[in-house]
């Protein structure tokens, strides 16, 4: 079992990133600081899968991250209550969604919002990687840009967006 | 969330929850940058062991050197310290043979630092500009009468 999960680490990822991240997100309520600590989290789960024992993966994982989060808020000095999905106004639906989507819908928006305040040449390296999900070599025929230049603007794009994700509390979150 | 790590029982509470209500969908470039650390990090972990296996090995020849020269010195030293004559050895009972080698072995360093010192002499009589010592004797003969010379 554990010779398996290290062969198909990739598989693990696949199953269950998209949890890790909803969880990290959940708790911390940072976007990019949601996608470092999902990326820690499967790294130190690689390098644990020997003491694993095997049983109850998605609870192993689970709890790596959850932990991850709070070493995160004790080091950053917050505290912050996970989000209450019934207290997010924007998810009293309008259109009627299922709460889910809503809630998904909610968290994308802020995002396009956040990329979409950058200045240029940000802004729009911004939009097309992380809201578009558009690859490096793809923004740069799109902007006509070189490559090195868009993976550069990435960089930095993102770097802006966490101090935005750090300096401005999540909608929703109003008791902190 | 409370201070401290949360229960097992409050992180499937938290897995339920989120899954039923809050999952979102992890950005697309994540898995990518997740694969490529992990390479990175198998590759770091290949080139310490390399090198690890590599000191290791430095180090056994490095003691296999020392060993090897510490015993052709060692040889060599026994070989010129003490000679053996062959035909002496038939001849001789074993007291005469020890007798022998501790004589030859301590004849050997005697000549050796008697040579030292004469050197020695040499280069203090030359700083400090005394007199030789074949004056000095003949003066201290002159004082005290003849003296049996060694």
């Amino acid at each position: 079992m554990k010779w398996s999960l290290k062969v198909n680490i990739s598989a693990l990822i696949d199953q269950y990133q998209n949890l890790i991240f909803s969880i990290c997100y959940r708790t911390i309520g940072d976007y990019f600081a949601a996608e470092d600590l999902t990326q820690d989290t499967f790294l130190s789960a690689y390098r644990s899968l020997d003491t694993f024992d095997g049983e109850n993966e998605k609870a192993w994982l689970c709890r790596i991250a959850v932990n991850k989060c709070t070493d995160y808020l004790k080091s950053a000095k917050r505290r912050q209550e996970p989000m209450d999905i019934a207290d997010m106004p924007e998810l009293q639906s309008k259109e009627g969604l299922p709460e889910q989507e809503a809630y998904e819908k909610v968290v994308r928006n802020t995002l396009l919002t956040y990329c979409q305040s950058l200045k240029s040449p940000y802004g729009e390296v911004a939009v097309l990687y992380f809201h578009e999900e558009n690859s490096p070599e793809e923004i740069a025929i799109k902007l006509h840009r070189k490559l090195k230049t868009v993976q550069t603007q990435i960089y930095r794009a993102r770097s802006m967006l966490q101090a935005l994700y750090r300096k401005e509390e999540p909608k929703w979150n109003k008791d902190t | 969330m409370e201070q401290g790590y949360i229960t097992d029982q409050e992180l499937l509470n938290l897995i339920e929850d989120v899954e039923e209500h809050a999952m979102l969908k992890a950005p697309g470039y994540l898995k990518q940058q997740m694969l490529q650390e992990i390479r990175q990090m198998e590759q770091s972990q290949k080139t310490t062991a390399v090198k690890n296996v590599r000191h290791h090995i430095r180090k056994q020849m490095i003691l296999y050197e020392i060993k090897t020269i510490s015993g052709i010195a060692a040889a060599l030293i026994i070989l010129f310290l003490m000679p053996i004559s062959a035909q002496n050895q038939q001849n001789m009972t074993k007291e005469e043979y020890y007798a022998q080698q501790e004589q030859s072995a301590t004849s050997g360093l005697n000549k050796v630092t008697e040579g030292i010192m004469e050197h020695v002499n040499i280069i203090t009589d030359r700083v400090w500009n005394l007199p030789k010592k074949q004056d000095v004797l003949e003066n201290d003969n002159q004082k005290q009468g003849p003296m049996k010379e060694e």
